[in-house]
Order: structure tokens, then sequence, then C-alpha cells
């Protein structure tokens, strides 16, 4: 191979791990265990859920890590964005709650408010509004759009809850409450569930990927292949008896 | 064979000139790039997927190597079984003999990061479950699944690379090492199922999936089409058969090979294929020769030595006898050649291909000189068609005969103890410009490459083709 070559080479292929690097350090990930961009596309569903819903502490990634269990009961907030435009706008829960009403002119005060970066998970604030484009600049109508059902906290429909089998593995068991509003998952419970090893801490990544991908259709947690097949078994088991 | 050999046209034209040698170097460039690109682009995949954010302690430290470990061995090793595929696109540039180097230097620093790969993920495995290695390599065998058969893999790859290496090598026999190292393609699949249901890499990862399903299906069809089923679906077809056998020396033979539509093989001179000899002892062993004519409608004809084993056994075949021919393979063509000059050097029974090249090379007269050295002028193969080619041709064809001169020699002795380089530069005087065809037992090859050196020819004109492997 050719000198030329060689540098080319080797500075290109450091450029991809570089890339690569900064991409996975980007990633979400606790405890041991990571998980790339997730199987669904498009939309995420965050949900501000009933109780027990066990959400991770947020990872200031993804939009769905600001959604945070309220007190109030299933005051269902679904705010679409798509990961990629909440992740630029750090759209954290702040505390404030932002009820926006209809209009909400956007400027900075009104949505979001100046993500604050504290993992704090308060009231509900339904991924703070940022539907799309920066944090709480302007992004008007489509946050108000969506945060407005929120604010509103229209119990419109039946709450439903049912609790699976329990699916011993491995690494212990699991058993799953799964809570259903409008025929949407919008709260899991792990429960009863135990794991060897500290896998246990993976139980909140699969909650969130659960209620995401609003059944067992998500992809594989790394370093969590078995906790992640017998979540998907209880999940289905339960799903199974709505 | 006597001299009334019917000698076919030789070429009339050939492309010269250093472009020829850069074209095929950026070839070699670009495969190697794709090569590294590969290994890169499992590395990147794993830091882009968190692979190095997920260490948080040891037991995720050992988690994140164990992961590493395996895409890193993975991919050499399908790189490393493309390389003994036989694929025509790696001998067109490299030539098998290289490839094959290749291959075996990368068997063993893939094994390690196997092993690597296995205690790695032992360790994570006992520290996460707080157990004894024992008890957690017990665990992880019988109780996660996939992991018995890749463990089974394992040691399989284990036996593989053991018995290849050279002391043992020596202590057992070629088919012995043969049937082991089939093994390996087992070893292979038992290793998949863990890949998939257990590795943390694949599952729920489109691009990844997608990598690892198309480097795998590259490699399997590979290896599938041109290992097994080309050659055979071509000599069936072109129903390759012994016509005769003759007799060239005290320990040579000739065997002819016919069939319909010969072109179809499409070999040149320099070239060898991979014989198989369709007979109830003889059908799973197949052996390397090189063509010892030109390329002709009438017939394939190679020129074996008698080395005991096997080619003893070639020597009586029957004329009828199915033949499978793998290949061509081998750059030791005149592809290669970028001078008008040219210099052909064999010994012993590395005579066949110099025969061949020197049967169709295009030149004019003069430009081609033939060194063939042999013992003792009996046991010369081929001897009397190479005299009536240079005369044919023009060509100054020169014999060495007699035992060696010094210890390093590979010439005969010198009445004046002229080092090699020097005999050689009187031999051939324009040496230094011309391509050096060299074919002869390794050691001999090696002495031959030396003389040249310090007679000035440049690296890129010398080529040689190692004979035994």
């Amino acid at each position: 191979m050719r000198n030329v070559t060689k540098s080319v080479v080797t500075i290109a292929s450091l450029g991809v791990l570089g890339v690569a690097y900064a991409v996975g350090a980007a990633a979400q990930t606790t405890g041991g265990f990571s998980s790339g961009a997730l199987a669904a596309g498009g939309t995420t569903t965050a949900s501000g859920g009933a109780t027990g819903t066990t959400a991770p502490a947020s990872g200031g990634s993804t939009a769905a890590a600001s959604a945070s269990a309220t007190a109030s009961a299933s005051a269902t907030a679904s705010a679409s964005a798509t990961p990629s435009a909440a992740n630029t706008a750090k759209a954290n829960s702040t505390g404030t709650k932002t009820s926006s009403s209809g209009t909400t002119s956007g400027s900075s005060g009104s949505s979001g408010s100046s993500s604050s970066g504290s993992a704090s998970s308060g009231s509900s604030s339904s991924s703070s509004g940022s539907g799309s484009s920066s944090s709480g600049s302007g992004s008007s109508s489509s946050s108000s759009g969506s945060s407005s059902s929120g604010s509103s906290g229209s119990a419109s429909g039946s709450t439903v809850t049912e609790t699976s089998s329990t699916i011993p593995y491995i690494y212990g068991q699991i058993q799953l409450t799964v809570t259903k509003t409008d025929g949407k998952i919008t709260a899991i419970s792990v429960g009863n569930s135990s794991a060897t090893g500290g896998r246990q801490a993976a139980f909140p990544y699969l909650v969130q990927y659960a209620i995401q991908a609003q059944g067992a259709s998500f992809g594989n947690l790394s370093g969590a292949t078995y906790t992640t097949n017998a979540f998907k078994q209880a999940l289905s088991s339960a799903l199974a008896k709505f | 064979m006597t001299a009334n050999f019917r000698f076919a046209q030789p070429n009339t034209r050939v492309r010269l000139g250093k472009r020829k040698i850069v074209r095929v170097l950026r070839g070699q460039e670009f495969v190697e790039v794709l090569a590294w690109a590969s290994v890169v682009a499992v590395v990147a995949m794993f830091l882009a997927d968190g692979g190095v954010k997920s260490v948080t302690d040891l037991a995720t430290g050992w988690g994140a190597l164990s992961r590493l470990t395996a895409l890193v061995g993975t991919d050499l090793l399908l790189i490393h079984m493309l390389l003994i595929a036989r694929v025509p696109w790696i001998d067109k540039l490299y030539g098998l003999d290289k490839a094959t180097e290749a291959h075996k230097k990368l068997g063993k620093p893939i094994l390690y990061l196997i092993i690597a790969h296995f205690l790695a993920s032992l360790f994570n495995y006992a520290m996460l479950d707080q157990k004894t290695l024992l008890a957690e390599l017990k665990n992880l065998v019988f109780n996660v699944p996939d992991m018995l058969t890749a463990t089974i893999a394992l040691v399989l790859m284990i036996l593989v690379v053991i018995s290849s290496i050279q002391i043992a090598r020596k202590r057992i026999s070629y088919e012995a090492w043969w049937i082991i190292h089939l093994l390996s393609y087992a070893s292979v699949f038992l290793a998949i199922p863990h890949q998939i249901s257990t590795g943390s890499d694949i599952a729920g990862k489109p691009i990844a999936l997608f990598y690892w399903i198309s480097l795998y299906l590259f490699v399997a069809g590979n290896i599938v089409w041109y290992r097994f089923l080309e050659p055979i679906v071509v000599s069936l077809q072109l129903g390759l058969k012994v016509e005769t056998t003759v007799r060239e020396s005290s320990d040579a033979t000739s065997i002819y090979i016919t069939g319909k539509n010969l072109e179809k093989l499409g070999y040149e001179s320099g070239q060898f294929f991979i014989v198989r000899v369709l007979t109830a002892s003889q059908w799973w062993r197949a052996h390397p020769f090189s063509v010892s004519a030109a390329p002709n409608s009438r017939f394939v004809r190679f020129t074996v030595g008698n080395r005991g084993d096997d080619t003893a056994l070639l020597q009586g075949i029957k004329p009828g006898t199915r033949i499978i021919l793998e290949g061509p393979y081998g750059v030791f063509t005149e592809a290669r050649r970028s001078r008008e000059k040219v210099t052909l050097i064999a010994a012993g029974i590395g005579a066949p291909p110099i025969r061949a090249l020197a049967e169709s090379m295009a030149a004019r007269p003069g430009d081609i000189s033939v060194i063939y050295r042999v013992r003792q002028s009996d046991d010369a193969a081929l001897v009397d068609e190479l005299t009536d080619l240079a005369q044919r041709r023009g060509f100054k064809l020169t014999l060495l005969e007699g035992g060696r001169g010094s210890a390093n020699s590979w010439m005969p002795a010198h009445p004046e103890n002229l080092p090699d380089h020097a005999r050689i530069s009187v031999i051939a005087p324009w040496i230094s410009e011309s391509d050096v065809f060299i074919c002869g037992p390794a050691a001999w090859t090696r002495s031959v490459q030396k003389s040249l050196m310090r007679a000035g020819t440049p690296d890129h004109q010398i080529h040689a083709e190692e004979f035994a492997w």
C-alpha cells in the first residue's frame, strides 16, 4: 500500500471511530446497558402516565425521558415530537407545568421554560411543548396544539389494568402490571420482578421502550438480552388479557 | 515426449510497461482498504452503540471487552475464510500462494481474540451473578441458550489451530490435518446461534444485522460457488477425462486431459489447477499442478514429478479416468510481464510452467532466455521440448547441470568460484531489465531471488510461484 493511502485510510478511520464514539456517548446508557435508536420510528409518544410508572432518570437525549409520573390521576398528555428534534431541544421536564393554552406565541417563557437541565420529574409538563426546533423559543403552533390536551387534563377514557403471569428466566423473574387508557399503554409497573447482578437496572428502560413502542416490538437492550426477552414475554402475556 | 510436439501459436501481442504493475497495485490497495474498512466498521458500530459508555465498573468493562473482541474476531474470521476460498478476484490480484500465506498468518490472532472474548464474557457474567468462575462457566454453558454450541465451536477452533501450528503439522499426516481443518466450517456454523440470540450487537440493530448478514452471505457464497460448485459444474460440463500418460524422464510423467470446449477453462501458461482424480481412493485428495503446455483446444497437460505419496499413484493413472479441475489459479503469467526481455528460470519439477511460458509468451528471437537447473540430464523433464522451442523461437537455453556448488549457491559448482549473481549476469546480460520468472523448490527460489537483487533486477520484475503448499 502506498504511504499516501495509508495516511488517508488512517485519518478516515480515526474520523469514523471518533464520530461513532461521539454518537455512542450521546446514546442513552445507564448501569452498563445501552441502546441505540429505537426500532419504533417516527413519532415518540411521551406520556405523563399514572402511578407506578418507573421512568428512568432522564438521560437528556430522547424526548420520552422527560415524561414523568404525575400525582394526578391519568392525565394523559401526549405530545408527539420526533426524537431528534426533542434531542436538540433538551426538552427536559422542568417542574413548571406549562399549561399553555391554545395559542402560546412561543417566545421563551412559555413552553418548556428554558430547560433547567435538572432531571427532576416534577409535574407533567408533557414534554414541554418543544414539538420542533429549539427549546422554548418560537415553537409556536405545533407545541401549543399538543400540549393543550395536556393542560385540559381530560381523562376522556376508561383506564384498565391487567397483570401478567410471572415469567421466570435465568437471572430472575418478571411480572408486569400494565395500565391502558383509551386503549393505549400508559403505564407499566414492574411489581415484584427481580433480577440478579444489577440487571434490574434494565427495567426502567424496558418500561420506557414498551410505552414508546406501545407493545413488545422494540429493540434489544445491549447487555440485557435475556432480561429484555423475559420482559417482552411478560408484556405479551399481560397485553393478551386486555 | 519427442521433438515432434505440435506447439501452440505463441501470443502475438503483449502489453508492457509500468502502468500494468501500477494497476495491480491499485487493485491490491482497494481490497486491503476494504478489508480494513470492515474492521473499522464493526468497531464503529460498537462505539456508536455506546460500547465505551456502557463501561461503568469492572464487570461492564469485561462485558465491553467481550463484545469488542467478538466483533473484531468474527470479522477477521470471515476475511480469513475468504482468503482460502480460492476466489478468482483475490487470486488475480495476489495469487493463491500469497492469499494462503495471509490466511496462515491470520489464524492465530483470530483464535486469541475469540479466546479473549470467551474469558471476558465469563468474567463479566461471573461478576454480575456473583458466582465463582467455575460455577458461572457451568451456568453459561448449560443454562444460557446456544452457549453450548458456541463452546463446542471454540473447542473445535482451538483444535484446528493447534493441528495447524508447525510442530503439529510435522507430526500428523496431511490427511489428518485436512480432516481436522474441515471442522473449522462446523466451528463457524456452531457459533452463529449465540451471536444472534445472546449477542448484544445484532438483535434489534438493523444496520448491524444487515452488515453481518451481508458479510456472512458474501463469504459463504464465495466459498460454496468457487470452492465447491463451480469446479464440479465446469469439469462435468466439459467431460474432463484422462486421455493418456507419457513418461517424460526418470521421475516425471505427463498426463494429458481431454474434454469438450477446453477453451472454456480459460487458463494461461504459468497457471495451475488443483487436480482431483475421481477414483475410489483419491477423489477426496486434490493436488495442485501447473499446466506444462500452452492452452490449446486438444488437451490440458500436466507434468507430474514422482515425489512419493499420491504423485506416484498419478503416474499410473488409467486413461478414461474422470477428472475435476479446480482453477485456473496463479499470477505466474504473462499478465505480470512489464518488460520486453524475459528470463525464465526453472529447477527440477518446476519446469512445467516455465516450459508453458516459453511456448506462449509473445517474443521476438532473443527476447527470452531460459535457464534450466537439473541435477542430472536424465531427470530433466521436458528438456527436449524446451530445446526444440528454443531452436524454433530463437531463445537462448542454458542447462545448468550437476551437483550444487557452494552451500548457498543455486547453481552447479564453478571452476573459479564466481558468485551466482555474477554468473547470472553472464548467462543473461539483460537480467536487470528483464522480467524474471522463477519456479522451483522454495529454498532454491529464495536463493535465486537474492542473486537477482544483487544483479540489479527490481523487485516488481521478479515473479516466483511458491511451489510447495
